[in-house]
């Protein structure tokens, strides 16, 4: 069971209907028991960084994302679900996230519209099992006003929006997304299916 | 000026109008044609890479067949789905939400800045849309408008605009670009135009002054012009846009 975390006005919905789609059985969830017992759990997140994250050390989900890291479970983060799980947000300063990922969001400066809204190229950046069965670029559906700056050894794909920036980070089994896979017909419901069958042992 | 890197979307709309089903509303408005069954008509869309799927109800409380409608549809779709029009209060929107909206269209109360600060506060101002519809008329200062639009945009919380002219629907003089060129330099968020998109080359015209999408209603929801053929029409004009999936 795929435990898709209820955070506060997001896409958890969307994502688990992605999931659904796929034939994959996911729930929204705020329940330890449910995300510890997991097979795969999936952060998702719409909304400013430091009202989401008092909002789950409020129901204790913080510590728990904490511990979950220690137990090898494939962990994904979408949007705003991708930026909790790094140091920190220039949107919340004072605010920590979970720290998983050695980086800390920015806002765009040089982006020529901000908010980053629409579709944009995604390009992948090295092997990764996230890719099997997909082009070397491609596009998605983006919606946001800070970004993760690039990672040598972490960003597995890179968009371009006035700043070349990490749209896909991986670390282990953890995977970040900037852009909605939900949102992003064909091409994000394969990344979704990958990430649930591969994330685990790889290809 | 940095190279915009997004590429323009083509959007449906679809009005929801006297409680029927989602229906086109041609002429000025004034005319409704209901379409089929809308969510089979949005499949057949999103399978030809319609970019986003606007619902709105411009004239009253969203009974709950239009809340139906879009769980069904956020069921169904992996495509962006943007809701809405007469919003008034936080509560509608955290149904709208709850079912499945993922950007929120407020229209005739869009002037309605602690309304609309309520929304973008809470779903962040990427998920809050402006929608400006407006009719054309002699001696309109054009350039004033842009600016009274602008700053509902900025003082509003809003993270992208749509821009209908009234006047320019159902017609076949092509869109009206006037106050999209007016308002371009005055804000940063995306700006997006409906009304009156009836030949590829208005399409090209639009995103070429800048406009992030283009929304229409009757030229793909015909079905004989399917969002894919609107898209090879375009690549082949040199227009950046996405051609696959």
């Amino acid at each position: 069971l795929i435990a898709v975390v209820g955070t506060p006005s997001s896409n958890s919905k969307a994502i688990v209907n992605a999931f659904n789609q796929l034939g994959h059985l996911a729930v929204v969830t705020t329940e330890k028991e449910r995300i510890l017992n997991a097979s795969h759990i999936v952060l998702p997140g719409v909304g400013a960084f430091g009202p989401t994250v008092s909002a789950l050390d409020g129901l204790g989900i913080m510590d728990l994302m904490r511990n979950v890291i220690d137990l090898k479970v494939p962990l994904l983060g979408v949007c705003l679900g991708l930026q909790l799980l790094t140091k920190g947000s220039d949107e919340s300063p004072g605010t920590d996230g979970l720290q998983i990922f050695d980086s800390y969001c920015l806002k765009f400066q040089k982006a020529p519209s901000i908010p980053h809204v629409g579709w944009n190229t995604v390009v992948v950046n090295g092997n990764h099992w996230l890719f099997k069965d997909i082009n070397t670029d491609f596009a998605a559906y983006f919606s946001h006003s800070y970004y993760l700056p690039q990672s040598a050894e972490y960003s597995i794909a890179l968009t371009t929006h006035g700043e070349t920036y990490t749209s896909i980070y991986a670390k282990d089994h953890v995977t970040g997304i900037q852009f909605h896979p939900e949102k992003s017909q064909r091409i994000g419901l394969k990344l979704l299916d990958n990430f649930y069958r591969f994330a685990q042992h790889g290809l | 000026m940095v190279f915009n890197r997004l590429i323009p979307r083509i959007v449906v709309e679809w009005d929801q109008s006297r409680n029927t089903f989602v229906s086109i509303l041609t002429r000025g408005f004034q005319h409704a044609r209901k379409i089929g069954d809308p969510l089979s008509q949005i499949r057949i869309l999103q399978s030809n890479l319609v970019d986003e799927i606007v619902l709105v109800n411009r004239t009253q409380f969203f009974s709950s067949n239009f809340y139906d409608l879009v769980d069904a549809v956020a069921k169904e779709i992996s495509t962006p789905l943007s809701v809405g029009g007469a919003i008034d209060s936080l509560e509608q929107c955290k149904n709208l939400v709850s079912v499945g909206a993922d950007k929120l269209i407020i229209g005739r109360n869009g002037n309605n800045n602690s309304l609309s600060k309520s929304i973008s506060d809470m779903f962040g101002s990427q998920s809050t849309v402006f929608s400006f519809d407006y009719y054309t008329a002699p001696d309109q200062d054009m350039e004033e408008i842009a600016t009274s639009v602008g700053n509902v945009v900025k003082k509003g919380g809003y993270g992208e605009v749509i821009l209908n002219c009234i006047s320019a629907d159902g017609g076949k003089d092509g869109p009206h670009l006037e106050l999209l060129s007016h308002l371009y330099d005055k804000i940063k968020v995306p700006i997006l135009v409906g009304c009156g998109f009836s030949k590829i080359s208005y399409f090209a015209e639009a995103y070429r002054q800048g406009a992030r999408g283009v929304l229409t209603s009757t030229y793909l929801s015909n079905l004989d012009q399917s969002p894919k053929q609107v898209r090879s029409h375009l690549h082949a004009l040199g227009v950046h846009i996405r051609v696959r999936n």
